[in-house]
Formats: C-alpha cells, structure tokens, sequence
C-alpha cells in the first residue's frame, strides 16, 4: 500500500501539487487520470523520489519516504519497478541484460540463477527467444515488455507504470494493459498507473483518481466513472464523439 | 552569477560520482570497456596526428635554421622538446578532448533524455558514480599511455621527415634528441596530462549529465562539452607549467 499525506510542490512561484492525499492499495491496478500539465508526472516523480516534495509524507506501507536518507531509500527502492513511457531501456545492452541488470546489482544470485528467471520472466511477458535482442532492434510493444520484464525483475511490491500505452497501437495497448493488470494480481503489488488513456481506464483501473489543477477532484472506480457528475471530469473523459455516444447508450 | 552556480552543480555531481558505489565488483569490467572506448580507440587518430606535427616541427626548425653558427642536431633537440612538454600532452589531451568529450556528452545525454538515468535512480543506484566514475578512472590510467605512445611517434616522425628531407643526418638528429634529456620533462607532461584526463571526462559528463530537453538539447551538450573542456585543458595547462617548470 502506498499512502500519499497533503503531499505540495512548488516550482519557482508555480504551485504544481495542491496537497494531495490518498491511498493506492495493495493488489489493485490504480489509475490517475487527467488532461496534459495536470501534475500528473510531477507526483509519479515525487512519488519515487526523483523530486523532493516541499510539503507532505508518502508512505511505502509503514515507512515514511519523505523522511528518510539516501541509503534508507535505497532499500525501498529495490520494492520499487518502473515501466517509463517510453520504456527507458539501457540501449547498450540485450533485453536479456537488461532485465538481468537489478539482478546484478542487487542480489547474490548465480549467473544460472538469474538466467532460469530471465527465461521465466520473458515467457511472462511473452519475449521468449528475444533474449540476445538489442532495444533498437525492438518495435515499441517489445519495448514495453522488455521495460515491465525489467521493472518485476526483483518481484517488487510497487510497480509506477507511465503512460502504457502511449505510441502503441490499440491491439498492443490492450495487450500491455492486460499484462499490467495480470502481473499486478499475481505479485500482488500496488501498481500505480499515469495515463490519458480511457480505453485502459476501462479496461483495468479498479481504483481511478482524477487530478485537475494539482489536486484530485475525483476518486472512484471504472464503473462510477461514466456516471460521475463532476464537471472538469466529464469534459475529460468524454471529450471525443465516440466516448460521448457511449455516455448516451449506458444512460 | 551563472558560472559560480555551474560551478556548485559541478562540485556536487563529482561528489556524487566519488561517493560509496552501490557494488564496486561491477566497476572493474566497466572501467575496462571505458579504457578500450576512450584509449584504445584513439590510438589511430592519436599516433597519426602526432607523426605529422613531429614532422611539421622537424621542417619547421630546419628552415629557421639559416645562420651556419646553429648546430643541424637543433632540429633533433627542438622535435623532441616541442614534443614532449607541449605536442605530446596539451595538444594530444585537446584533441581526445573533441573525439571522446563529444562522445561521452552524446552518450550521457541521450541517456538523460531518455529516462535511462531517471530508471538507474530509481532502481536505488547511484546514476553518477555508476555512469561517470569508469570514464574518468579509465581515462586517468589510459591516456597517460597515450601521451607516451606519441611522445614516440612525434619524435620519430620529426626524424623520419627531417632524416628523408635530408635536412639532417641521422646522427645529428640522434644526437640532439639525446641532448640534455631529462625523464623530468616526460614526468611533467604525463602529470599534466593527469589533470586532463580528469577534466575533459568530468566536464563532458557534467554536460551530458545536466541535459535537458530533446536530440537539439543533446548536441548543444555535446558542443558545450568540447568547448568548456578545451578552455579549462588550456588554462590548467598554464597553471600547471607555472607550478611544475618554475
């Protein structure tokens, strides 16, 4: 579980988070959703640590982030995987390198040991046989496989996906949010989701929480979300004629 | 002002990169692959540069050389002294500067600007010290080899060209090559270059650490890189000869 408590940040004199408070909860797929330079990013980034946050405490179930040293949060960090957009993979090595590298660094397994499990997380994501593959030579959902196989490498607890789907075609997204979805239920981790992507929304979020200005102005689920009266949401989320023609048929 | 600001942001990334490394045994293989990137790599370059300035001095010295009160073993003696305080270090150190500190800013750039280094910070690894700390270790250990190699190169192709060019004969040039030879002078040029070494790969690094932006953003870096690092080669070089020949 993640717990986020009147979290603010402030760029010069732009209040980017307005005291955000919420809970991601452990075993479920939770999305924030929200339009471009909402403050979604800025919170994925506060969240793991890449910006301090000014005000506020996130807590990795009873651990306080915020208020720990470099080497305290290295420890949480091992708990941690992240699938960037655009998958982040270190261009000079394999994919089989590449989910191998968190291995390297942070366990004591044996150079076998870690090849029995990169075959049985590539099988997972579906890449087997693409181990001696280098990024360049991989399409954009091979990419995002390769990022997920890399971010669940040492089994963590949290996983922050950004943006699935962006630059994925519909199929691929559909396949990478049902991966997300899976890994997520059978690791039984807290995944966090960052998108503007509603066709993901609907298809995995168990828990949705909508951020307009740098605050959350909605929370609720898949279900509550075509139903919702809130105003900013509405014209998010059915801001195109098809999600619009769907409102009126689920009336 | 911008340059004290520059200049803290520097001293805190080569704090980072000096900090306690996550797993010092996976250092070892990276330093060496940096060794073969920034040494190996230049041998070509490096020794055919070098021949022609050798040759260049060598023809240089021997036309000045008109008044019959000038020993012909001057060209020999010259060859070998530009080359090995000057030739061999500053100017070898400036053009490594161009190759790999454009190269070492394009590399860690890209990989800013891709979330690569964002991926490394949140895994719980030092992203500094992991990418910056073997460039300059290799290029420390490595370079310094380099610079020999064209001290080598340098004389000899001063000799090859003055000997052939019949401006000298090969005794003569042996002779003032060998004139008043001080392992000194050999000594104060690797020192020199020591201190190069160090920074063309920590101020590329700092540019290419620092990129923000997109591809546009990334040869800025890489352009910012190579000029800082040949301005600051320069005036180390004069700080140094000041503190080590006087």
């Amino acid at each position: 579980m993640i717990q986020l408590k009147g979290i603010e940040k402030s760029f010069g004199g732009n209040k980017v988070l307005k005291g955000i408070s919420c809970t991601f909860e452990e075993g479920k797929v939770n999305f924030i959703i929200g339009k471009s330079g909402e403050g979604k990013t800025v919170l994925n980034k506060c969240m793991v640590g890449l910006v301090e946050v000014d005000q506020g405490h996130i807590f990795y179930g009873d651990e306080d982030f915020t208020s720990m040293d470099r080497w305290e949060r290295k420890k949480v960090r091992t708990n941690i995987g992240m699938l960037f957009q655009g998958a982040a993979l270190f261009d000079s090595m394999t994919v089989e390198e590449n989910i191998q590298f968190p291995m390297v660094m942070f366990t004591k397994l044996t150079r076998a040991e870690r090849d029995k499990k990169t075959e049985e997380i590539l099988e997972q994501v579906g890449l087997q046989g693409k181990n001696k593959m280098y990024p360049s030579e991989l399409s954009g959902g091979m990419k995002k496989r390769t990022g997920l196989a890399r971010a669940i490498a040492l089994n963590p607890k949290y996983l922050f996906v950004d943006e699935p789907n962006s630059g994925l075609d519909p199929v691929t997204s559909i396949m990478i949010d049902k991966l997300v979805q899976q890994l997520t239920k059978q690791y039984n981790m807290t995944t966090v989701v960052i998108s503007h992507d509603m066709n993901s929304v609907i298809e995995i979020a168990d828990t949705i929480h909508f951020m307009s200005k740098g605050e959350f102005v909605w929370e609720g689920d898949r279900n509550s979300i075509l139903t919702a009266t809130q105003p900013s949401l509405n014209d998010f989320v059915f801001a195109s004629q098809f999600m619009r023609e769907i409102k009126d048929k689920f009336k | 002002m911008p340059i004290f600001s520059s200049i803290g942001r520097y001293s805190m990334l080569m704090g980072r990169v000096f900090s306690r490394p996550e797993k010092l045994r996976v250092y070892p293989p990276l330093i060496v692959k940096e060794m073969d990137k920034i040494g190996l790599q230049s041998v070509g370059i490096v020794s055919l540069l070098v021949l022609f300035m050798g040759a260049v001095v060598a023809i240089q010295t021997a036309s000045n050389i008109e008044s019959g009160w000038v020993p012909r073993w001057t060209i020999g003696y010259t060859t070998r002294q530009s080359i090995i305080l000057e030739f061999s270090s500053t100017v070898v150190c400036l053009i490594i500067s161009g190759k790999v500190g454009s190269n070492i800013a394009s590399e860690i750039g890209t990989m800013r600007i891709s979330d690569q280094i964002d991926a490394l910070d949140i895994m719980g690894i030092n992203s500094a010290s992991y990418l910056i700390l073997p460039k300059i270790v290799a290029a420390v250990i490595i370079i310094p080899f380099l610079v020999l190699l064209a001290m080598f190169v340098g004389v000899a192709g001063g000799a090859s060209i003055a000997i052939l060019s019949g401006n000298v004969s090969f005794s003569d040039f042996e002779n003032g090559a060998q004139y008043d030879f001080r392992i000194w002078d050999v000594a104060y040029s690797v020192i020199k270059t020591l201190f190069f070494a160090f920074i063309m790969t920590s101020v590329s690094s700092y540019h290419g650490y620092n990129t923000h932006g997109g591809a546009l953003e990334v040869g800025q870096s890489s352009t910012r890189a190579v000029v800082y690092s040949i301005v600051i080669i320069l005036v180390a070089d004069f700080l140094l000869t000041q503190l080590l020949l006087l």
